[in-house]
């Protein structure tokens, strides 16, 4: 019996890989081989390679702010693509500067008060952040549970009215202030657009969260009917590491103990 | 030099002494912020009065600059040059002070200086260096930089303040962008690079950060270049363009610190701003030899004896130099430790390593041991123990047998901080550290000239 191939769709891995990013693509790889399936790695660039079937599962990472510009032109030649496919209920995660591109409109800085369209997957405005932020993001989401990420990024997603947030920002800042405008005690991170997600969060967010990993996995596979995603003794020892990792951020943050 | 400047001298002098005897023997730069403080521009004053090196760049500026210094002083060059790591103004200035006079007055014709990245430009727009050698942009501290685009920034700052020769990696992307943005009649153009052939070798590439900006980076042709055309791990042989552009090429073998096609590169910098440097005085014989006989860097890449045993230690600098360095593990290396300390602020940085080469970890330690693990578990590399505490790692990994495999060897690759602590705990100081070398041939390095100038 042949395994069930498995198509992920990672975006121009050169330009989006400035804080180990490709480390969520190897993350969803290793899961579905441990678990017995077959992972096509499709990998466009700017120059194309996009896959004319819908894949099963799209990450983006985060680049500097030169690959952004760079990535920002043909990846808005995309948007139709990639909009068609989160219809079609396929997971994408954008994360950091794959975030800044996948609003609306961005600002970029350096550019004075000039804004350009973004590829449009989540609405609202990238715009430079009042300093380079950089340290640990502790997130929360009703349906994720407590997630661990980074930041490291001169540029802040603000969100329009009725655009979604992805997670409540437990440590941390991430989404631009006028996110919580209405709401002062809590900023929030993010956007969510029915299933795909936009996080600030940079890096590999999916092996220290093993949890949204395996949702983007199962969501996948769901929308394709295909079950058998069981977890084994290579997910559980890495899922381990991953439970200690968590621990240990949250013993230096002095954070209340997580219950998710 | 003004009253401030000696005041400011004085003062320095007697924190140093008031410093080295409540701390013997420690390098410290204490002296130095003293000395900023109270004379803002001395710098700048001191280092206007030599002949000035600057060596700027990511990765590989210690080691360079080490390489360039032990070829020059074979070959009789009066000069100065920052050994103790103290790469940034107070650092440099509390060095300085053990050779300037009273006025401040520098006493060597030459000074070599490694720099870092951002003080470099900081200081060359007050003490302009007559040759400059820039390395490399690497995504590197992205936590201090952001982005490589900016460290190119200013390392092109300092190429604009070069007056004499500008010595360029040519492979490296960020690099050929500021030279193409130079003005045309400024600094002469000498380059050091990596032969095609070689690179095609190379597991993953040289590391420099991409360029992403529009359009293509023309570089000016060079005077003159080095160029690795054979790379055996700790060995390479770097092909000198004749210096008329005409003549036969000269090739010179060199026997590497450490394994790594870093120090290959850093080899061929070495060599190239030597060329510039000494210009007809150049010999490569005798910078073969000086090569050949060149100090490891402390504490990066280097053997020693401890509890009794050899094991290589093998410092994780920046992502690209530590896949270097993991690139470079013999096949079938057994007991290895990878330590992951405090100044690993963000774990993120180590999935930008292919970590597959360890294979089998006999411990993760340090604060960031368990993200550490984690990442190498997605390597599938297995891991036999995990301990934050980097003394009870130490102990721990000591405590066990000498491998069977590689002569007995073990490994250590460890961060800066994994690296002090662990020297810290196992009593290992520079002078107490006995360096031996790795598997370079007893020949030592030798050099041969070809007659079509092009072939290894």
């Amino acid at each position: 019996m042949s395994a069930t191939t498995v198509r992920l769709v990672h975006v121009y891995p050169e330009h989006f890989d400035i804080n180990g990013d490709s480390g969520n693509a190897l993350t969803v790889r290793k899961r579905l081989e441990w678990a017995g399936f077959d992972v096509e790695l499709i990998e466009p660039t700017p120059a194309g390679g996009w896959p004319s079937e819908t894949p099963d599962l799209v990450l983006v990472g985060g680049g500097t702010l030169a690959a952004q510009r760079a990535a920002l032109a043909p990846l808005r030649a995309e948007a139709a693509r990639l909009g068609d496919w989160i219809a079609a209920g396929v997971p994408l995660l954008a994360v950091a500067g794959g975030l800044q591109l996948a609003m609306s409109r961005i600002r970029f800085p350096g550019d004075g008060e000039a804004e350009q369209d973004g590829i449009g997957l989540f609405a609202g405005l990238s715009e430079p952040s009042a300093e380079h932020r950089t340290g640990p993001l502790v997130l929360d989401s009703a349906a994720h549970g407590r997630l661990f990420g980074y930041l490291n990024l001169a540029q802040t997603a603000v969100l329009d009215a009725g655009q979604q947030p992805f997670a409540r920002v437990l440590h941390g800042e991430a989404n631009g202030a006028a996110t919580t405008a209405e709401d002062a005690a809590a900023a929030f991170d993010g956007a969510v657009n029915g299933t795909a997600i936009g996080s600030h969060s940079h890096g590999p967010l999916l092996p220290r969260n093993p949890g949204l990993a395996d949702h983007l996995i199962t969501t996948a596979l769901a929308r394709r009917g295909i079950e058998g995603y069981a977890l084994g003794e290579k997910h559980l020892r890495v899922d381990d590491y991953a439970r200690r990792a968590r621990e240990a951020i949250t013993a230096r943050l002095k954070l209340a103990d997580a219950t998710a | 030099m003004g009253l401030l400047d000696v005041v400011a001298i004085a003062a320095g002098r007697i924190t140093r002494r008031a410093v080295l005897t409540l701390r013997p023997g420690g390098a410290t730069a204490i002296p130095g912020r003293v000395v900023e403080r109270l004379s803002p521009g001395l710098l700048g004053r001191i280092l206007s009065q030599p002949r000035l090196v600057v060596v700027s760049g990511s990765s590989g500026k210690g080691t360079t600059t080490k390489m360039l210094v032990a070829i020059l002083e074979a070959h009789g060059l009066d000069l100065f040059t920052n050994k103790y790591a103290g790469n940034i103004t107070r650092g440099m200035l509390s060095e300085l002070l053990r050779v300037v006079d009273w006025r401040g007055r520098f006493p060597h014709e030459w000074a070599v200086m490694e720099m870092d990245e951002g003080y470099s430009a900081l200081t060359t727009e007050k003490a302009r260096a007559e040759v400059t050698v820039l390395i490399n942009v690497m995504v590197d501290q992205v936590h201090r930089w952001g982005q490589p685009e900016r460290v190119a920034a200013y390392l092109e700052r300092t190429a604009r303040q070069t007056t004499g020769t500008l010595v360029v990696n040519r492979e490296d992307p960020q690099l050929r962008r500021v030279v193409s943005r130079l003005p045309e009649r400024g600094a002469q153009l000498r380059t050091f690079g990596v032969s095609a052939e070689v690179q095609s070798s190379l597991r993953h590439g040289l590391g420099s950060a991409p360029d992403f900006a529009e359009g293509e980076a023309r570089m000016p042709d060079p005077v003159a270049e080095s160029v690795v055309v054979g790379y055996g791990g700790s060995t390479a042989t770097v092909e000198l363009s004749s210096a008329d552009g005409a003549g036969p090429a000269t090739l010179v073998d060199v026997e590497l610190p450490s394994r790594g096609i870093h120090l290959a590169v850093d080899s061929a910098a070495a060599l190239e701003g030597a060329r510039a440097i000494l210009g007809d005085r150049f010999d490569p014989q005798v910078a073969a030899a000086a090569l050949a006989d060149a100090p490891v860097v402390f504490g990066r890449g280097e053997r020693a004896r401890v509890r009794g045993e050899v094991a290589e230690f093998v410092l994780a600098k920046s992502p690209t130099a530590s896949q270097v360095n993991v690139d470079a593990l013999e096949p079938g290396t057994a007991q290895i430790a990878v330590v992951m300390g405090k100044d690993i602020p963000d774990p993120s940085l180590l999935w930008l390593i292919d970590w597959t080469p360890v294979g089998r970890a006999a411990i993760v330690g340090g604060m960031q041991a368990w993200d550490a693990a984690l990442r190498l578990g997605y390597d599938e590399v297995e891991i036999d123990a995990i301990e934050e505490d980097v003394e009870i790692a130490t102990d721990r990994f000591f405590a066990l047998p000498a491998p069977a495999a590689g002569g007995g060897v073990k490994t250590v690759l460890y961060s800066a901080e994994g690296m002090r602590r662990m020297r810290r705990h196992l009593g290992l100081f520079d002078a107490d550290t006995e360096t031996i070398r790795t598997d370079a041939p007893a020949s030592g390095s030798s050099v041969a000239t070809t007659e079509d100038g092009d072939d290894a």
